[in-house]
Protein backbone atom coordinates (compact mmCIF):
# COMPACT_ATOMS: atom_id res chain seq x y z
CA UNK A 1 0.00 0.00 0.00
CA UNK A 2 1.07 3.43 -0.68
CA UNK A 3 0.16 7.27 -1.37
CA UNK A 4 -0.17 8.68 -4.25
CA UNK A 5 0.03 12.74 -3.73
CA UNK A 6 -0.62 16.05 -5.82
CA UNK A 7 -1.01 19.65 -5.53
CA UNK A 8 -2.58 22.57 -7.61
CA UNK A 9 -3.59 26.16 -6.97
CA UNK A 10 -4.79 28.79 -9.15
CA UNK A 11 -5.46 32.66 -8.21
CA UNK A 12 -9.15 32.98 -9.44
CA UNK A 13 -10.19 36.00 -10.57
CA UNK A 14 -7.91 38.04 -7.82
CA UNK A 15 -5.14 40.18 -8.35
CA UNK A 16 -3.02 38.56 -5.22
CA UNK A 17 -2.72 35.02 -4.68
CA UNK A 18 -3.04 34.85 -0.63
CA UNK A 19 -3.07 31.01 -0.88
CA UNK A 20 -0.28 28.92 0.30
CA UNK A 21 0.57 25.23 0.10
CA UNK A 22 2.88 22.61 1.44
CA UNK A 23 3.31 19.06 -0.20
CA UNK A 24 6.13 16.98 1.69
CA UNK A 25 7.57 13.81 1.99
CA UNK A 26 10.10 12.23 4.93
CA UNK A 27 13.38 11.52 3.72
CA UNK A 28 12.70 7.24 4.48
CA UNK A 29 8.54 8.06 2.40
CA UNK A 30 6.98 7.07 5.83
CA UNK A 31 5.24 10.36 6.25
CA UNK A 32 3.78 12.99 4.20
CA UNK A 33 2.12 16.46 5.34
CA UNK A 34 -0.18 18.13 2.97
CA UNK A 35 -0.77 22.11 4.11
CA UNK A 36 -2.90 24.61 3.24
CA UNK A 37 -3.67 28.15 4.72
CA UNK A 38 -5.57 30.55 2.99
CA UNK A 39 -4.46 34.35 4.03
CA UNK A 40 -6.63 37.20 4.91
CA UNK A 41 -6.16 40.46 5.63
CA UNK A 42 -4.69 43.73 3.40
CA UNK A 43 -3.55 43.53 -0.09
CA UNK A 44 -0.38 42.26 0.52
CA UNK A 45 -0.86 41.27 4.44
CA UNK A 46 -2.95 38.08 3.23
CA UNK A 47 0.07 36.48 1.36
CA UNK A 48 2.55 36.84 4.35
CA UNK A 49 0.68 35.37 7.08
CA UNK A 50 0.07 32.61 4.78
CA UNK A 51 3.97 32.37 3.68
CA UNK A 52 4.41 32.80 7.78
CA UNK A 53 2.58 29.80 9.10
CA UNK A 54 3.84 27.39 5.98
CA UNK A 55 7.32 28.62 7.21
CA UNK A 56 6.52 27.62 10.26
CA UNK A 57 5.60 24.03 9.83
CA UNK A 58 8.43 23.90 7.19
CA UNK A 59 10.77 24.84 10.21
CA UNK A 60 9.30 21.90 12.34
CA UNK A 61 9.09 19.61 9.85
CA UNK A 62 11.67 16.93 11.15
CA UNK A 63 10.33 16.73 14.85
CA UNK A 64 6.99 16.75 13.10
CA UNK A 65 8.18 13.53 11.30
CA UNK A 66 10.14 12.16 14.31
CA UNK A 67 7.04 12.95 16.64
CA UNK A 68 5.39 10.03 18.84
CA UNK A 69 2.21 11.91 19.82
CA UNK A 70 1.30 13.47 16.30
CA UNK A 71 -2.10 14.74 18.01
CA UNK A 72 -0.29 16.50 20.71
CA UNK A 73 2.48 17.87 18.41
CA UNK A 74 0.34 19.03 15.38
CA UNK A 75 -1.59 21.18 18.26
CA UNK A 76 1.42 22.52 19.66
CA UNK A 77 2.36 22.98 15.87
CA UNK A 78 0.09 25.06 15.12
CA UNK A 79 -0.08 27.55 18.16
CA UNK A 80 3.14 28.26 17.34
CA UNK A 81 2.80 29.07 14.00
CA UNK A 82 -0.50 31.73 15.17
CA UNK A 83 2.93 33.33 17.38
CA UNK A 84 4.65 33.37 13.60
CA UNK A 85 1.74 35.19 12.13
CA UNK A 86 1.01 37.21 14.86
CA UNK A 87 4.78 39.09 14.05
CA UNK A 88 3.54 39.86 10.16
CA UNK A 89 1.72 42.32 9.05
CA UNK A 90 2.61 44.97 12.00
CA UNK A 91 -0.47 47.57 12.38
CA UNK A 92 -2.37 45.78 9.50
CA UNK A 93 -4.57 42.39 10.22
CA UNK A 94 -2.61 40.15 8.68
CA UNK A 95 -4.07 36.45 9.21
CA UNK A 96 -4.48 32.70 7.30
CA UNK A 97 -6.62 29.55 8.12
CA UNK A 98 -4.34 26.20 8.06
CA UNK A 99 -5.06 22.95 8.13
CA UNK A 100 -2.16 20.02 7.95
CA UNK A 101 -2.73 16.91 8.02
CA UNK A 102 0.05 14.18 8.80
CA UNK A 103 -0.02 10.74 6.99
CA UNK A 104 2.01 8.08 8.48
CA UNK A 105 1.24 4.66 6.99
CA UNK A 106 -2.49 4.24 6.60
CA UNK A 107 -2.77 6.44 10.12
CA UNK A 108 -3.69 9.69 9.54
CA UNK A 109 -3.54 12.48 11.29
CA UNK A 110 -5.04 16.46 11.22
CA UNK A 111 -5.61 19.48 12.34
CA UNK A 112 -6.93 23.18 11.81
CA UNK A 113 -7.68 26.75 12.22
CA UNK A 114 -10.19 28.25 10.13
CA UNK A 115 -12.34 27.43 6.90
CA UNK A 116 -9.75 25.75 4.81
CA UNK A 117 -11.44 22.05 4.87
CA UNK A 118 -9.76 18.47 5.42
CA UNK A 119 -12.24 15.59 3.73
CA UNK A 120 -11.95 12.16 4.40
CA UNK A 121 -13.69 10.35 1.24
CA UNK A 122 -14.30 6.80 1.01
CA UNK A 123 -16.32 4.75 -0.97
CA UNK A 124 -17.50 7.96 -2.72
CA UNK A 125 -18.87 9.29 0.79
CA UNK A 126 -17.42 11.79 3.05
CA UNK A 127 -16.17 9.88 6.04
CA UNK A 128 -14.56 13.28 7.71
CA UNK A 129 -15.60 16.88 6.63
CA UNK A 130 -13.48 19.50 9.43
CA UNK A 131 -15.52 22.33 10.98
CA UNK A 132 -14.76 25.34 9.50
CA UNK A 133 -14.26 28.22 12.55
CA UNK A 134 -16.79 30.35 11.09
CA UNK A 135 -20.26 32.04 11.66
CA UNK A 136 -22.23 29.92 9.19
CA UNK A 137 -20.86 26.81 10.95
CA UNK A 138 -21.60 28.28 14.06
CA UNK A 139 -25.01 29.02 13.80
CA UNK A 140 -25.72 25.91 12.03
CA UNK A 141 -24.47 23.76 14.87
CA UNK A 142 -26.39 26.24 17.33
CA UNK A 143 -29.73 25.89 15.20
CA UNK A 144 -29.38 22.46 15.22
CA UNK A 145 -29.17 22.60 18.63
CA UNK A 146 -32.15 24.80 19.32
CA UNK A 147 -34.75 26.35 17.46
CA UNK A 148 -33.44 29.57 17.88
CA UNK A 149 -33.11 31.28 14.36
CA UNK A 150 -29.63 33.15 13.15
CA UNK A 151 -28.65 34.37 9.66
CA UNK A 152 -25.94 33.92 7.71
CA UNK A 153 -22.59 35.52 7.24
CA UNK A 154 -20.43 34.19 4.97
CA UNK A 155 -16.45 34.39 4.81
CA UNK A 156 -16.74 35.33 8.68
CA UNK A 157 -14.04 33.42 10.54
CA UNK A 158 -13.76 33.48 14.67
CA UNK A 159 -10.76 32.09 14.83
CA UNK A 160 -8.08 32.48 12.59
CA UNK A 161 -4.10 32.34 12.70
CA UNK A 162 -3.05 35.49 13.24
CA UNK A 163 -6.20 37.27 14.50
CA UNK A 164 -5.54 39.18 18.67
CA UNK A 165 -7.10 36.50 20.27
CA UNK A 166 -6.35 32.83 21.45
CA UNK A 167 -6.57 29.80 19.06
CA UNK A 168 -7.53 26.34 19.88
CA UNK A 169 -6.94 24.56 17.05
CA UNK A 170 -9.08 21.11 16.62
CA UNK A 171 -7.19 18.40 15.90
CA UNK A 172 -8.29 14.61 15.02
CA UNK A 173 -7.35 11.18 13.25
CA UNK A 174 -8.41 8.69 11.12
CA UNK A 175 -7.85 4.90 9.96
CA UNK A 176 -7.61 4.85 6.49
CA UNK A 177 -8.59 1.97 4.14
CA UNK A 178 -7.12 0.85 0.80
CA UNK A 179 -8.75 3.73 -1.66
CA UNK A 180 -9.56 6.02 0.53
CA UNK A 181 -8.73 10.11 -0.75
CA UNK A 182 -7.83 12.94 1.42
CA UNK A 183 -8.84 16.26 0.22
CA UNK A 184 -7.35 19.65 1.54
CA UNK A 185 -8.66 22.88 -0.07
CA UNK A 186 -9.22 26.61 0.30
CA UNK A 187 -12.82 28.15 0.64
CA UNK A 188 -11.99 29.21 -2.90
CA UNK A 189 -12.81 25.74 -3.79
CA UNK A 190 -15.69 24.47 -1.64
CA UNK A 191 -17.53 27.66 -1.58
CA UNK A 192 -17.51 27.58 -4.92
CA UNK A 193 -18.72 24.05 -6.41
CA UNK A 194 -20.84 21.48 -5.79
CA UNK A 195 -19.07 19.65 -3.22
CA UNK A 196 -20.74 16.35 -2.97
CA UNK A 197 -20.54 15.87 -6.74
CA UNK A 198 -16.71 16.74 -6.71
CA UNK A 199 -16.31 14.89 -3.81
CA UNK A 200 -17.64 11.63 -5.63
CA UNK A 201 -15.50 12.46 -8.54
CA UNK A 202 -12.27 12.83 -6.57
CA UNK A 203 -12.90 9.66 -4.72
CA UNK A 204 -13.05 7.81 -8.44
CA UNK A 205 -10.60 9.49 -10.25
CA UNK A 206 -6.64 8.42 -9.98
CA UNK A 207 -4.81 11.47 -8.70
CA UNK A 208 -3.50 13.26 -11.95
CA UNK A 209 -2.36 16.71 -12.37
CA UNK A 210 -4.73 16.79 -15.32
CA UNK A 211 -7.80 15.84 -12.62
CA UNK A 212 -6.97 18.64 -10.31
CA UNK A 213 -6.63 21.31 -13.07
CA UNK A 214 -10.29 19.80 -14.04
CA UNK A 215 -11.74 20.56 -10.72
CA UNK A 216 -9.78 24.06 -9.63
CA UNK A 217 -11.24 25.10 -13.68
CA UNK A 218 -14.62 23.89 -12.80
CA UNK A 219 -14.62 25.73 -9.52
CA UNK A 220 -12.89 28.94 -10.70
CA UNK A 221 -15.27 29.18 -13.73
CA UNK A 222 -18.42 28.78 -11.54
CA UNK A 223 -17.81 32.87 -10.72
CA UNK A 224 -16.10 34.56 -13.70
CA UNK A 225 -14.68 37.71 -12.83
CA UNK A 226 -14.34 37.49 -8.93
CA UNK A 227 -13.43 33.96 -8.04
CA UNK A 228 -11.28 33.70 -5.32
CA UNK A 229 -8.11 31.93 -4.79
CA UNK A 230 -8.16 28.00 -5.17
CA UNK A 231 -6.18 25.68 -3.84
CA UNK A 232 -6.47 21.62 -3.32
CA UNK A 233 -3.76 19.07 -2.19
CA UNK A 234 -5.20 15.03 -2.88
CA UNK A 235 -3.80 12.42 -1.29
CA UNK A 236 -4.81 8.28 -2.05
CA UNK A 237 -3.86 5.66 -0.26
CA UNK A 238 -3.35 2.53 -3.45
CA UNK A 239 -3.45 -1.04 -2.73
CA UNK A 240 0.13 -2.20 -4.53
CA UNK A 241 -0.32 -3.15 -7.86
CA UNK A 242 -1.04 -6.91 -8.39
CA UNK A 243 1.62 -9.28 -10.72
CA UNK A 244 -0.93 -9.40 -13.57
CA UNK A 245 -0.65 -5.46 -13.52
CA UNK A 246 2.63 -4.94 -13.10
CA UNK A 247 3.53 -7.04 -15.90
CA UNK A 248 1.20 -5.59 -17.98
CA UNK A 249 2.60 -2.10 -16.89
CA UNK A 250 5.93 -3.52 -18.29
CA UNK A 251 4.70 -4.43 -21.15
CA UNK A 252 2.76 -1.24 -21.91
CA UNK A 253 5.89 0.82 -21.50
CA UNK A 254 8.07 -0.80 -23.57
CA UNK A 255 5.41 -1.02 -26.16
CA UNK A 256 5.15 3.20 -25.70
CA UNK A 257 8.90 3.33 -25.82
CA UNK A 258 9.04 1.44 -29.25
CA UNK A 259 5.87 3.38 -30.73
CA UNK A 260 7.64 6.65 -29.66
CA UNK A 261 11.15 5.16 -31.35
CA UNK A 262 9.39 4.89 -34.07
CA UNK A 263 7.57 8.22 -34.63
CA UNK A 264 11.14 9.48 -34.27
CA UNK A 265 12.36 7.87 -37.56
CA UNK B 1 -48.34 26.95 6.18
CA UNK B 2 -44.84 26.75 5.29
CA UNK B 3 -43.04 30.54 4.39
CA UNK B 4 -39.63 31.78 3.30
CA UNK B 5 -38.40 35.34 4.63
CA UNK B 6 -35.27 37.00 2.87
CA UNK B 7 -32.57 39.03 4.75
CA UNK B 8 -30.39 41.09 3.88
CA UNK B 9 -27.70 41.85 6.67
CA UNK B 10 -29.68 41.70 9.44
CA UNK B 11 -32.69 43.05 7.44
CA UNK B 12 -35.40 41.44 6.85
CA UNK B 13 -36.82 42.33 3.08
CA UNK B 14 -39.31 39.85 2.40
CA UNK B 15 -41.93 37.27 3.75
CA UNK B 16 -43.77 34.84 1.50
CA UNK B 17 -45.77 32.43 1.91
CA UNK B 18 -45.06 28.94 -0.22
CA UNK B 19 -47.68 27.07 -1.78
CA UNK B 20 -47.87 23.94 -3.65
CA UNK B 21 -46.53 26.27 -7.00
CA UNK B 22 -43.21 27.07 -8.22
CA UNK B 23 -41.43 30.29 -6.51
CA UNK B 24 -38.83 31.73 -8.74
CA UNK B 25 -36.40 33.85 -7.23
CA UNK B 26 -34.10 36.21 -9.46
CA UNK B 27 -33.23 39.71 -10.11
CA UNK B 28 -36.18 40.62 -12.77
CA UNK B 29 -39.76 41.48 -12.12
CA UNK B 30 -41.30 38.37 -13.59
CA UNK B 31 -39.73 36.52 -10.67
CA UNK B 32 -42.03 35.48 -7.45
CA UNK B 33 -39.30 37.03 -5.58
CA UNK B 34 -37.71 39.79 -6.77
CA UNK B 35 -33.73 39.88 -5.44
CA UNK B 36 -32.75 43.14 -6.76
CA UNK B 37 -29.29 43.08 -6.80
CA UNK B 38 -26.92 42.58 -9.94
CA UNK B 39 -24.78 39.84 -7.89
CA UNK B 40 -28.39 37.94 -8.59
CA UNK B 41 -29.00 36.66 -11.92
CA UNK B 42 -32.01 37.23 -14.05
CA UNK B 43 -33.21 33.92 -13.32
CA UNK B 44 -31.43 32.64 -10.37
CA UNK B 45 -32.97 30.07 -8.45
CA UNK B 46 -36.82 28.59 -7.92
CA UNK B 47 -38.57 26.80 -4.65
CA UNK B 48 -40.63 23.49 -5.77
CA UNK B 49 -42.99 21.79 -4.65
CA UNK B 50 -43.14 17.78 -4.93
CA UNK B 51 -45.04 15.37 -2.90
CA UNK B 52 -45.49 17.23 0.81
CA UNK B 53 -41.51 18.54 0.37
CA UNK B 54 -39.51 21.51 -0.78
CA UNK B 55 -36.54 21.87 -3.16
CA UNK B 56 -34.59 24.72 -4.06
CA UNK B 57 -33.50 24.42 -7.72
CA UNK B 58 -30.16 26.28 -9.02
CA UNK B 59 -31.64 27.74 -12.53
CA UNK B 60 -28.17 28.05 -13.94
CA UNK B 61 -26.93 31.29 -11.87
CA UNK B 62 -23.85 32.48 -11.94
CA UNK B 63 -23.28 33.09 -8.38
CA UNK B 64 -24.63 29.94 -7.41
CA UNK B 65 -27.35 29.15 -4.76
CA UNK B 66 -25.93 27.73 -0.98
CA UNK B 67 -27.76 25.48 1.30
CA UNK B 68 -26.17 25.78 4.66
CA UNK B 69 -23.22 27.37 3.16
CA UNK B 70 -22.71 24.08 1.03
CA UNK B 71 -23.26 24.82 -2.83
CA UNK B 72 -25.95 23.20 -4.67
CA UNK B 73 -27.85 22.10 -7.78
CA UNK B 74 -31.04 21.28 -6.06
CA UNK B 75 -31.53 20.19 -2.65
CA UNK B 76 -34.35 19.34 -0.26
CA UNK B 77 -35.84 21.84 2.34
CA UNK B 78 -36.14 21.67 6.10
CA UNK B 79 -37.19 23.93 8.68
CA UNK B 80 -34.43 26.31 9.65
CA UNK B 81 -33.04 25.83 6.65
CA UNK B 82 -31.18 28.59 5.14
CA UNK B 83 -30.39 29.49 1.41
CA UNK B 84 -27.71 31.79 0.60
CA UNK B 85 -28.03 34.12 -2.87
CA UNK B 86 -25.15 36.44 -3.60
CA UNK B 87 -25.79 38.75 0.03
CA UNK B 88 -29.11 37.39 0.74
CA UNK B 89 -30.44 34.77 3.51
CA UNK B 90 -33.72 32.80 2.91
CA UNK B 91 -34.98 31.18 5.80
CA UNK B 92 -37.37 28.46 5.53
CA UNK B 93 -39.78 28.07 8.42
CA UNK B 94 -43.27 26.70 9.14
CA UNK B 95 -44.72 29.51 10.56
CA UNK B 96 -44.41 33.01 10.02
CA UNK B 97 -41.93 35.06 12.11
CA UNK B 98 -41.17 32.62 14.40
CA UNK B 99 -38.16 32.50 16.60
CA UNK B 100 -35.81 34.99 17.27
CA UNK B 101 -36.50 38.68 16.84
CA UNK B 102 -34.43 40.52 14.41
CA UNK B 103 -32.42 42.38 16.98
CA UNK B 104 -30.78 38.84 17.82
CA UNK B 105 -29.43 38.91 14.23
CA UNK B 106 -26.26 40.09 14.54
CA UNK B 107 -25.37 43.09 11.71
CA UNK B 108 -23.01 42.40 9.33
CA UNK B 109 -21.26 44.34 6.42
CA UNK B 110 -23.05 42.49 3.48
CA UNK B 111 -21.35 43.97 0.68
CA UNK B 112 -17.66 42.44 0.95
CA UNK B 113 -17.44 38.58 -0.24
CA UNK B 114 -13.97 38.71 1.49
CA UNK B 115 -12.80 36.60 3.79
CA UNK B 116 -12.78 38.50 7.17
CA UNK B 117 -11.89 37.97 10.27
CA UNK B 118 -14.90 38.92 13.41
CA UNK B 119 -14.50 38.99 16.91
CA UNK B 120 -17.80 37.59 18.78
CA UNK B 121 -19.44 39.42 20.78
CA UNK B 122 -20.94 36.69 23.16
CA UNK B 123 -17.27 35.96 24.47
CA UNK B 124 -19.26 33.77 26.73
CA UNK B 125 -20.67 31.73 24.23
CA UNK B 126 -17.80 31.33 22.36
CA UNK B 127 -15.69 30.18 25.17
CA UNK B 128 -18.22 27.18 26.03
CA UNK B 129 -17.46 26.31 22.77
CA UNK B 130 -14.21 26.09 22.89
CA UNK B 131 -14.36 23.87 25.97
CA UNK B 132 -16.64 20.84 24.72
CA UNK B 133 -14.41 18.20 23.79
CA UNK B 134 -15.19 14.50 23.23
CA UNK B 135 -14.36 11.98 25.79
CA UNK B 136 -13.76 8.96 24.26
CA UNK B 137 -13.06 5.60 26.54
CA UNK B 138 -13.15 2.01 26.53
CA UNK B 139 -14.27 0.16 29.76
CA UNK B 140 -13.70 -3.37 30.73
CA UNK B 141 -12.54 -5.70 33.15
CA UNK B 142 -9.12 -6.80 33.02
CA UNK B 143 -7.93 -11.29 34.06
CA UNK B 144 -8.02 -10.17 37.32
CA UNK B 145 -11.96 -8.89 37.33
CA UNK B 146 -11.09 -5.26 37.85
CA UNK B 147 -12.63 -2.81 35.87
CA UNK B 148 -10.31 -0.84 33.84
CA UNK B 149 -10.61 2.54 31.79
CA UNK B 150 -8.88 2.92 28.81
CA UNK B 151 -8.82 6.50 26.86
CA UNK B 152 -8.90 6.31 23.22
CA UNK B 153 -6.13 8.73 22.77
CA UNK B 154 -4.84 6.92 19.33
CA UNK B 155 -6.40 6.24 16.30
CA UNK B 156 -6.14 2.80 16.49
CA UNK B 157 -7.07 0.37 19.41
CA UNK B 158 -5.63 -3.35 18.98
CA UNK B 159 -6.91 -5.91 21.10
CA UNK B 160 -5.79 -9.05 20.93
CA UNK B 161 -2.86 -11.59 21.67
CA UNK B 162 -0.18 -9.64 20.10
CA UNK B 163 2.46 -8.58 21.89
CA UNK B 164 1.94 -4.78 20.93
CA UNK B 165 -1.61 -5.28 21.63
CA UNK B 166 -2.87 -2.21 23.58
CA UNK B 167 -5.77 -4.45 25.20
CA UNK B 168 -4.28 -8.00 25.49
CA UNK B 169 -6.11 -11.21 25.51
CA UNK B 170 -5.27 -14.68 26.69
CA UNK B 171 -6.32 -17.93 25.42
CA UNK B 172 -5.16 -20.84 22.95
CA UNK B 173 -7.15 -19.70 20.10
CA UNK B 174 -7.11 -15.75 20.69
CA UNK B 175 -5.43 -14.55 17.50
CA UNK B 176 -2.28 -11.56 17.68
CA UNK B 177 -5.09 -9.02 16.44
CA UNK B 178 -8.81 -10.13 16.86
CA UNK B 179 -10.30 -6.61 16.97
CA UNK B 180 -9.22 -3.04 16.40
CA UNK B 181 -11.20 -0.05 17.72
CA UNK B 182 -10.58 2.56 14.60
CA UNK B 183 -10.92 6.25 14.82
CA UNK B 184 -12.89 8.13 12.03
CA UNK B 185 -12.19 11.65 12.71
CA UNK B 186 -15.04 11.88 15.63
CA UNK B 187 -16.44 8.27 15.40
CA UNK B 188 -14.80 4.96 16.36
CA UNK B 189 -15.77 1.69 14.10
CA UNK B 190 -15.07 -1.54 15.63
CA UNK B 191 -12.92 -3.33 13.27
CA UNK B 192 -13.45 -7.51 13.93
CA UNK B 193 -10.52 -9.86 12.28
CA UNK B 194 -11.80 -13.15 11.15
CA UNK B 195 -10.81 -15.43 14.28
CA UNK B 196 -11.84 -12.43 16.59
CA UNK B 197 -15.52 -13.94 17.55
CA UNK B 198 -16.76 -10.34 17.46
CA UNK B 199 -20.02 -10.01 19.21
CA UNK B 200 -22.04 -6.25 18.48
CA UNK B 201 -25.29 -6.17 19.45
CA UNK B 202 -26.21 -9.64 19.81
CA UNK B 203 -25.00 -10.53 16.36
CA UNK B 204 -21.60 -11.60 15.49
CA UNK B 205 -20.07 -9.06 12.59
CA UNK B 206 -17.53 -9.75 10.12
CA UNK B 207 -17.47 -6.19 8.95
CA UNK B 208 -16.64 -2.88 10.77
CA UNK B 209 -19.12 -1.56 12.84
CA UNK B 210 -19.94 2.08 13.79
CA UNK B 211 -19.74 2.43 17.78
CA UNK B 212 -21.61 5.22 19.45
CA UNK B 213 -21.59 6.41 23.13
CA UNK B 214 -22.69 3.66 25.32
CA UNK B 215 -22.16 0.74 22.75
CA UNK B 216 -21.45 -2.94 24.21
CA UNK B 217 -19.54 -5.76 22.40
CA UNK B 218 -17.77 -8.76 23.34
CA UNK B 219 -14.09 -9.86 21.76
CA UNK B 220 -12.89 -13.17 22.68
CA UNK B 221 -15.26 -13.25 25.83
CA UNK B 222 -14.79 -10.17 26.73
CA UNK B 223 -17.03 -7.35 27.59
CA UNK B 224 -16.40 -3.82 26.60
CA UNK B 225 -18.16 -0.82 26.72
CA UNK B 226 -17.85 2.29 24.24
CA UNK B 227 -18.13 5.90 25.65
CA UNK B 228 -17.80 9.20 23.06
CA UNK B 229 -19.29 11.92 24.89
CA UNK B 230 -19.02 15.61 25.44
CA UNK B 231 -17.38 17.07 28.54
CA UNK B 232 -16.65 20.47 29.52
CA UNK B 233 -12.55 20.37 29.67
CA UNK B 234 -10.14 22.39 32.35
CA UNK B 235 -8.19 23.94 29.15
Amino acid sequence: MHWVTAADSNIGGREDQQDRYLLAQSDDGSNHLLVVADGAGGHKTGGLAAQAAIDCIDDNIEELWASTDPDAFIKQLIIECHTRVLAVGGEDLACTTLVMALIRGDEVFWGHVGDSRFYLVRDGETVVKTRDHSLPELQLQASADTDHIVSMETNKLYMCLGAPVDILPEVASSVVREGDTLLLCSDGLWSQIDMVALLADIGDSPVAAKNLDSWINQARLADKENSDNITLLVAKFVGQPSLLQTVLRRIYRVLGKKRKSRMNF
Amino acid sequence: MDYIRVYRGNELKKQFELGEGRVTIGRTDDNSVVLADPGVSRQHAAIEYDDGDYYVVDLGSSNGVFLNSQRVEKGKLKYWDEIQIHNFVIKFMAKPGLGAADDDVAAVDAESDKTEFINITDEKQLEKLRQKTKQCFLNYEDATGATQKMMLKKPRIIIGKAKHADIKLSGWFTPAVAATIERQGNTYELVPTKRGKVIFQNKAIEKPAQLTDGSGFIVRDMEFEFYNRLTQTEE
